[in-house]
């Protein structure tokens, strides 16, 4: 009897203990998957006292790190804001005090960068949009749909919607429009005055048609105006691949403002015409006409020149030889040129060089002209060549740089006193040029590649790729200083107030170098790793589930 | 001599306990209970003093979201060493404890946290003091209650971050309670003494209840292996604070020597 009550004791106190065991093992909280989703991180944006904002997608969070000092010693400043959400697309803005930020949970997140601490405030949308386009004036944000994205589920969206955010008042007001047909990308004119008023205008370029969105506009009638590139749908498509506005007073063309087109067929250059309009009665604000200019046989880019004393000149590369096109925009008259290159050139970029004219330094707007695939850049000088005139002279109006390399890009800070660009080479050790913009001249600097410049007056501080090091070089001479890095830099920023430079090293999880910008060494910088993953372990503490 | 007078207990292995939907407190008052229920027979026999080695394993369950950073379990693995020794002229119900527990997780069992940019390795050792309190019931079984405090050490390396590895310890009191029992074998070998209680016991023992630590905090990882020469000054890496605490299961085979 005795033997039987103790064993099943036993058997009871063995049962209870598996019930236990089983509870025990099958109890907790649930794992939290954001843990293993990918890791992204969008940066760095390069903002005002040498900081970088990133967007860490992974966390839903704006992370700013600055340069600075406390108690005299070099030191990294992190600062931060949680935005949540799925953030998808982020821009600086043109002075670099504000992010903008959207989700796809159709929200816009605006960040001010500007204070000691990170503040957001967030706008509701009508759809969960994917781009972004900031007016350079800071007036207004528009917001549209990218190309679709065939990994993403979407369920149901008006690609041709787009969201108008007016930036200028207190409280942000967003109101949205639908275009005839989706807005590949939106162009803002800058402000301009027309009928005695303030204007503010978008294009919007879409296939074979243009759209001009009037901001100001009180009534739906004027606020869309639609101009067809071409005479009917039926007709091949016709993209836009350039759009610029052209809102200087010309004498030839009172109150006047003019946009050009520049599509991915054909020899013309569409400019559209924008006057108030002068009929009696007509329901519209604005008269719109259209006129094709001539633009050589196959233009590929396009630049807008003002000659003073001689008008607005549009100055066009073409697409597939080595030639280059001058359009009088006025009269319409053009002609082609040769460039002293072997190959066509894809990319230009429009600067303002000095020239003397007796004891006076003239300004003097200027085009640089480069392909990837020669070594050869063309500096062409607009003022000095006639339209109806002969080829213009080698060596004065159109001159050839003799690169060591191709150039894969090219740099200028319009604001340094040097008048220098410098030109980036591709490959590991294919080194940089110094391009002396007055003289035309360059200077090469051998060895490893930039991967990133930032200009400082006279000087300029360049990460290089594959090699700890930092280069500091005079943009006048080209002479350059190595200073060592405990890590191979991938972007640089200067604190011109503090003198203190911040070095983004290579590698994931956010790695960085502080220094002093007058004497970079290691006795007087800090290193950080990791910043990314600052107190990471509580991110998700919020979240938990159980 | 002789066995010592039994009770009847009513055992509450009718009821059943919840598992997902149950509070942690509702459990663990549950085991109490069922611990205290569990008390049997009080043996009045005069013995000698025993000393028992256990070697076994555990899992050690962690509520923080943070462990979800290192593993992909609510909990972790251990194995421990448990030394009792039995003084029975002090107390017949009180074992004293020496606990070595060492566990934790490795990097290989857990695909880093975001698609392996965040590796993280942890490992943990406790060493603890404590009591096992409880009483022989027949030949074969013994349940108890334990309780052990001590000190917990916890290592936590950050892998490959941009190719070095970093490294922070964190130094911790660690404590716990845990009702269970020992089933045991008991064997007689050599002479027989004056108190003819068995020379030794071989069995299985077995215990669940709660362990929790002081806050870890990891906000000096710096790297393992480091350059004396290295001139540049680096800021140690802070990933933040991680709670260990929770239910706790600890088993093993023991044996038990009469000396």
């Amino acid at each position: 009897m005795e033997r039987t009550d103790v064993i099943k004791r036993w058997i009871a106190g063995l049962s209870v203990a598996m019930v236990c065991f089983g509870g025990w093992s099958a109890c907790g909280p649930d794992y939290n998957d954001r843990w293993q989703v990918a890791y992204d991180v969008d940066g760095p944006y390069r903002a005002n006292q040498g900081a970088m904002v990133y967007v860490n997608r992974t966390f839903g969070e704006v992370l700013r790190v600055s340069p600075t000092r406390t108690a005299g010693d070099v030191a990294l400043q992190r600062d931060r804001v949680q935005v949540g959400g799925v953030l998808t697309t982020s821009l600086l803005s043109e002075d670099r005090d504000t992010l903008y930020i959207i989700d796809d949970e159709k929200k816009l997140h605006i960040v001010d960068l500007s204070g000691e601490d990170l503040v957001v405030k967030s706008v509701e949308l009508e759809s969960a949009y994917d781009r972004l386009t900031l007016d350079p004036q800071g007036d207004f944000l528009l917001l549209s749909f990218g190309t679709p994205n065939s990994n993403r589920q979407i369920i149901a969206r008006n690609l041709n919607e787009v969201g108008v955010v007016d930036l200028r008042a207190g409280e942000l007001d967003a109101r949205f429009v639908t275009l005839a047909s989706r807005a590949q990308e939106l162009i803002f004119a800058p402000e301009f005055e027309l009928g005695g008023e303030s204007r503010r205008m978008v294009a919007a370029l879409a296939d074979s048609e243009v759209t001009l969105i009037d901001l100001l506009a009180s009534d739906e009638r004027n606020a869309l105006r639609e101009v067809p590139l071409t005479l009917s749908e039926a007709e091949s498509v016709k993209r836009p691949v350039q759009a610029l506005f052209d809102v200087t007073p010309d004498e030839a063309l009172p109150d006047t403002v003019s946009l050009y087109v520049l599509t991915d067929q054909g020899s013309d250059i569409t400019q559209i015409s924008v006057q108030p309009s002068v009929r009696e009665g007509s329901p519209f604000t604005f008269d719109l006409s259209v006129n094709q200019l001539a633009a050589g046989k196959n233009p590929g880019r396009m630049a807008l020149i003002e000659l003073p004393d001689r008008g607005t000149r549009l100055l066009a590369l073409d697409r597939s030889t080595a030639k280059f096109t001058l359009v009088d925009v006025s009269s319409g008259e053009a002609a082609t040129f040769s460039l002293p290159t072997p190959t066509a050139a894809q990319n230009l970029m429009v600067y303002t060089a000095s020239r003397q004219e007796g004891a006076l330094e003239v300004p003097e707007q200027r085009v640089i002209a480069y392909s990837e695939t020669s070594p050869i850049v063309t500096v062409i000088r607009p003022e000095t060549i006639s339209i109806s005139g002969d080829q213009p002279t080698l060596g004065r109006s159109v001159e050839a740089i003799r690169l060591e390399r191709t150039p894969t890009r090219l740099e200028y800070d319009a604001t340094a006193s040097a008048d220098r660009a410098v030109v980036f080479h591709s490959g590991l050790t294919g080194g940089f040029s110094v391009l002396n913009l007055q003289n035309n001249r360059d200077i090469p600097i051998e060895g490893f590649a930039l991967s990133d410049v930032l200009f400082d007056g006279a000087y300029a501080y360049g990460a290089l790729q594959g090699t700890e090091n930092l280069v500091v070089f005079e943009l006048a001479t080209g002479h350059p200083t190595v200073f060592e890095l405990p890590y191979i830099a991938s972007s640089v920023a200067l604190d011109r107030q503090e003198g203190l430079l911040l070095v983004e090293n290579e590698g994931a999880g956010g790695n960085f170098t502080v220094f002093d910008a007058e004497e970079p060494s290691a006795e007087d910088a800090l290193v950080s790793r990791g910043v990314f993953f600052d107190d990471v372990l509580n991110k998700f503490d919020d979240e938990e589930s159980e | 001599m002789g066995q010592g007078r039994e009770e009847k207990t009513k055992m509450c292995g009718a009821k059943r306990i919840k598992s997902r939907e149950g509070s942690v407190m509702k459990q663990g008052v549950m085991i109490a209970l069922c611990g205290v229920l569990g008390v049997m027979s009080v043996s009045t026999t005069a013995h000698a003093d025993e000393l028992m080695v256990q070697v076994g394993a555990g899992s050690h369950q962690m509520h923080a979201p943070a462990y979800d950073a290192i593993s992909a379990e609510n909990s972790h693995a251990y194995s421990h060493i448990e030394v009792g020794y039995a003084a029975p002229r002090i107390s017949e119900y009180v074992e004293g404890l020496l606990i070595v527990q060492a566990g934790g997780d490795s990097d290989a069992t857990y695909r880093g946290s975001f698609t392996n940019s965040l590796r993280l390795d942890w490992r943990v050792q406790r060493v603890m003091a404590g009591a096992d309190v409880g009483v022989q019931v027949g030949r074969f079984f013994r349940p108890s209650v334990k309780l052990g405090v001590g000190y917990a050490h916890q290592r936590l390396d950050l892998l490959s971050l941009s190719g070095e590895d970093y490294v922070d310890h964190a130094h911790d009191v660690v404590g716990f309670g845990a009702i269970g029992g020992r089933l045991m074998v008991p064997i007689s070998i050599g002479p027989s003494s004056l108190t003819s209680a068995p020379r030794l016991k071989l069995g299985l023992q077995a215990h669940w209840g709660y362990m929790a630590q002081t806050m870890a905090t990891f906000d000096e990882l710096t790297q393992r292996e480091q350059d004396e020469e290295n001139p540049w000054t680096q800021e140690s890496i802070d990933l933040g604070d991680l709670q260990t605490r929770g239910r706790l299961f600890m088993g093993g085979v023991f044996i038990q020597v009469r000396l």
